[in-house]
Order: structure tokens, then sequence, then C-alpha cells
């Protein structure tokens, strides 16, 4: 498939109202279609914000402000058509779970869609499998994990078809071990769907993984680029209250000893082998 | 909590359990009026009998249907009481200001016994073999004349279904509230009754915003989904009808016949 732009913001203003300072400021923004890009900032950054925007859950306060969403300008008119592109996974598993049953809530968005019965008999068995969570199709909420009920999450948004999937903070509650099979199977997805994942996290050794890195701050874009542009930028984040991913930090606590790593250095490992043959060397 | 509102559905596989939540609904409904056409011993004797057979039918243990009508006992003793002491006619065996004990007493506080009893244990029988949310359903089914005079069934069966999702949510949340109050120090159990009627009050704020939060991310979560009112929805979940459910009305009809011919 071609590279096209999926997601355009072109100055971008919200403020909540009777809110004193802006949520979101002049944010510009072009998305390409099948990459993964991280959303990182501090708390009250304006992350959630800019997801609702997206999805016309919120509209921007500026009249001059234009959001394209594959190829849609994003109005009140055509909100619902917009949503049909784009789903999101939120933070707390237990307050986006609506069914009565793991199969029930699968059902719930497509039932809201009008999609006939006999298609949603075919679509909720598969994205289930697809997710791992085909043996639970009749559980009920409470006798699930967090994880699992992401997973649920995720199948929901899946069965809708949509090209761009948002998750927000979607795997914040849970442990590493749940966190890592939602974003294993995303990421799966993303490939073999041509999906466009936005992923708004606390996790900067998850963002790490990101095509593209978007950081806020107090609703301003403060830097974008890849994972290993925006991290080079040290002092940048931390002023914006973030911490590095452990590599980078790593990396440059030993440049500050005066250990030169080179800029080809790029992951973990590859920096475990230069150390290594860095000790040879003395 | 999660017991006494929802709790009562116990898993089983006899035939009651494949029963159209529907027709299950309304016999249950319609047995509230039937056991009114039972006036004498014979009437009350087939309507105890459809009862035995009905908690017969689900296979379970007799317990579950104790538990059903415990909380009701005082209310039932009462009433029968009532009828016990103030009713006259027939032979008396004893007078005493204004209570009597008569033989008609005796009779009629031994039919209004059975006729709470029997009504408490038919829907207990409906709800530990049907499922809410399926019971849910079935009452949208039930309610919908009511469509008709703009009554908005559909969104309120939708809430009540949610309501129904939500209800362990909930109780977890008042445990994890009550976890919290009680680690700074509070005591729900001990002290007089204003004493802790005071001690709920630090429970029922907390649980409270909490609830307002999860119907605020709730309201996002349904809207991101699509959800844009009932109308337009097609839907997943469909009751239908089988054989079984002929079983289930040819019973009730044949309860109907014969309290109408011995009553
Ligand atoms: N419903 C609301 N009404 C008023 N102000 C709000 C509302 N929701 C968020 N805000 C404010 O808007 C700003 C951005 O909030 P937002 O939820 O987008 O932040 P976030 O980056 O998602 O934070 P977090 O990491 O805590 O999820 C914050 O200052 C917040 O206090
Ligand atoms: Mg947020």
């Amino acid at each position: 498939m071609e590279q096209k732009d999926i997601i355009k913001l072109s100055q971008v203003d919200f403020t909540y109202p009777e809110a004193e300072q802006p949520a979101v400021k002049a944010l510009n923004l072009t998305l390409q279609a099948g990459t993964w890009t991280a959303l990182i900032g501090h708390n009250g950054s304006g992350k959630s914000t800019v997801s609702k925007l997206l999805d016309g859950l919120l509209f921007p306060t500026n009249p001059d402000s234009q959001i394209m969403i594959a190829g849609l300008p994003l109005t009140p008119e055509t909100v619902w058509e917009v949503r049909k592109h784009v789903g999101i996974v939120f933070q707390n598993p237990d307050h986006q779970f609506v069914g009565a049953t793991v199969a029930d809530d699968v059902a719930f968005g497509l039932e809201n869609r009008g999609i006939s019965r006999a298609e949603m008999q075919r679509r909720i068995p598969a994205v289930l499998a697809q997710v791992g969570m085909a043996d639970y199709a009749d559980a009920e909420p409470s006798h699930l994990s967090g994880g699992q009920k992401q997973r649920v999450a995720i199948a929901g948004v899946l069965a809708l078809k949509p090209q761009i999937m948002i998750l927000d903070e979607a795997t914040a509650m849970l442990d590493p071990e749940g966190r890592k099979m939602v974003i294993d199977i995303v990421r799966k997805m993303m490939v073999q769907d041509h999906l466009t994942i936005i992923s708004i996290t606390h996790d900067l050794d998850e963002a790490n993984l990101a095509d593209q890195v978007l950081v806020l701050d107090d609703g301003q874009l403060i830097a974008t680029g890849t994972p290993a542009e925006v991290f080079q930028k040290a002092a940048l984040l931390e002023r914006s209250g973030l911490a590095l991913p452990f590599f980078y930090q790593l990396k440059s606590e030993l440049m500050a000893q005066g250990i030169n790593i080179p800029t080809t250095i790029t992951t973990e490992t590859e920096l475990v082998a230069y150390l290594c043959q860095l000790n040879l060397n003395m | 909590m999660t017991k006494i509102i929802i709790g009562r559905y116990i898993p089983g596989s006899a035939l009651i359990y494949k029963f159209d939540a529907r027709g299950k609904l309304l016999v249950t409904f319609l047995f509230v009026f039937a056991i009114f056409l039972a006036n004498n011993w014979p009437t009350y004797l087939v309507a105890t009998l459809y009862t035995g057979l009905a908690i017969m039918g689900t296979g379970l243990r007799a317990h579950v249907f104790w538990d059903g009508v415990k909380p009701m006992v005082l209310l039932i003793l009462f009433t029968s009481a009532l009828q016990l002491f103030f009713s006259t006619g027939g032979t008396v065996y004893f007078h005493w200001w204004g209570l009597w004990l008569t033989s008609t007493g005796i009779v009629n506080a031994i039919f209004i016994f059975l006729r709470f009893t029997l009504i408490i244990l038919i829907s207990t029988v409906m709800t530990v073999t049907t499922q809410p949310l399926a019971i849910s359903d079935a009452m949208e089914w039930l309610l919908t004349p009511l469509k008709w005079v703009g009554v908005p069934v559909a969104q309120l069966a939708l809430v009540m279904s949610i309501a129904l999702r939500f209800v362990p949510t909930l109780f977890d949340e008042t445990l994890k509230i009550m976890n919290a109050q009680k680690a700074r120090g509070a005591d729900f159990n001990s002290g007089g009754l204003i004493k802790r009627s005071k001690a709920i009050a630090p429970l029922i704020i907390p649980l409270f915003i909490s609830s307002l939060e999860i119907a605020v991310d709730l309201a996002t979560a349904m809207e991101a989904r699509g959800y844009q009112g009932t109308s337009g929805r097609t839907r997943y979940r469909v009751l239908s009808w089988q054989k079984y459910d002929l079983l289930n009305a040819g019973a009730f009809v044949v309860l109907l016949i014969l309290l109408k011919v011995l009553g």
C-alpha cells in the first residue's frame, strides 16, 4: 500500500469549558498510514485530549483548526463517518467493558453500526481468536484479568475494521506480562491490517519501539521524530518532566563519564557489544 | 451484595434452563394472577404440585429455594398471622378481645401462607435458572407494548443490562474504598446504629464520586464505539423459541385448567 497521510492536524486549539489554560495549543501534525506513533508527555500535558479530538469526542475550539482523518475533514456532520475509521482503547479495562459477556462486548460496536447478525457471528469469533480470547467468548468481565479485558477491548476495535487505532494508556494498568502481550497483538495487527497506531504511554521503553515519537508539553508539541532523534534531546525531555528510556539514560551517563558512544549504536544489544569490545581494547 | 442482586443465577443443565427466558418470565408473571384462582384444598394442592414439579425440574438442592424464601419469611408469617387471628366464621375455638381463632381463620392462614410461598418459589425457580441478561432481554420483550405509547423500552433495557454488568465493578469499588478507609482507622463493624451510620458516610461519598467517574468514562467509551441511540442498532443476542417451550406453556395451561375446573 502506498504511504499516505492518514491523519492531518493543522492549527488545532482546544480549551475545556471554564478552563483557564488551553489543553491543546496550535497543534500541527501529520501521520502516515501504517505507522506506529508514540505520544508521550507528563500528566495533564493534553495527550488524552488529543486522542479525543482525533475521534470527534471533542471538537477544536478555534474555527480555523482543521482535522483530516482518512481523507475526511472532521466536523460535527462527518463525525460518525470518521468514527468508523478510528478505534480507541482506553486506560481502565473496567470502565469500557459494556457487554455482559466477552462476545456481547465485542458485539456492542457492531450492533451500533447496524451490522447484520450473520456477519457478527462471523467476525466475533475471528477477532477473539486474533487476540487469543477465543475460549472466553461467554466469560463475564468479572472473571477476567485486566490484560484479558484489554484484549477484548482491542478485539472490539478490530471487529469494526478501523484504519486507525488509538491506545490511550491502554497498558498502564497491566502487569509487564499483560502489557507485552497487548503490545505484541497490536503490533501484529498493525502489520496484518495495515493499521495506523497511536499509542499514548508513560512507558518510554515502549515508546522507544515506535516509528515516531511525539512529545507533548502543556498542550504543545515540543519534539517529534524517530525515537533516536527524540531521546537524544535529554535536556528537553527532563525539563518537561520525562525520564529517558533506560538505554538512553545509560548512554548519556556513559558520555558524561567521557566514554564516547558512536551515534550508529541505537539498541541495548549493540551497546553491550560495543562496551565489551571497548573493554578489550583498554 | 452481588449475591442479593444478581448472584441468584446458578448454572445448571436441567431442561428448565433451556426454556426461553420470555416464557419463564411470562409464566412467573401470570402465576401471580393464576394463584388467585385457587380457593380450596384441591386447587391449592394442584398449585403446590405444579411448584414442586418446577423445583424438582431445576435439579438444584433445596437450600437454594429456602434462600429465596428466607428474606420474606417474616412478612409471610405476619400476613398469615393476621388471617389467623382476625378472620371470623366457621367454628370458634377461642375468642379474646378482638382476636378470634376460628376454623375459617386457620384455613385462610394456610391458604395465604401457601399463596405467598408458592409465588416466591416460582419466581426463585425463574431467577436461579435464567441468566440476568436473558431476564433483561425478556423484560424488554414483555414491555414491547409500551413502545407503542412512546416509552423508550430499548434504551431502558440497555440501561438495565449495563447496570447488571456494573454491579460487580461497583461492589469491588466499595470493597476497595472500605479497605482504604479501614486503613485510615475507620470501623464499620462495631458501635451502635448511629456510630455505624456515621461510618458509612465516608464510604458513600467516594463511592458516589467513583460511580460518576465510571459513568463518564463509560459514556465516552460507548460514544467512541459508535453508540448513537438505539435506533438503527442490530442485535447480536436474540432469544428464540424452542420446542421445549411448548412444555413450559403446556404445563401452565394444564395448571390453569385444573384451577378453573376444581375451583
Ligand atoms: N473534562 C475536563 N474538563 C476540564 N479540564 C480538563 C478535562 N479533562 C482534562 N482537563 C484538563 O486538560 C489538560 C489536559 O488533560 P489530558 O487529560 O488531555 O491530559 P493527559 O496528557 O492525558 O494526562 P494523563 O497522563 O494524566 O492522562 C489537563 O490540564 C486537565 O486538567
Ligand atoms: Mg490521559
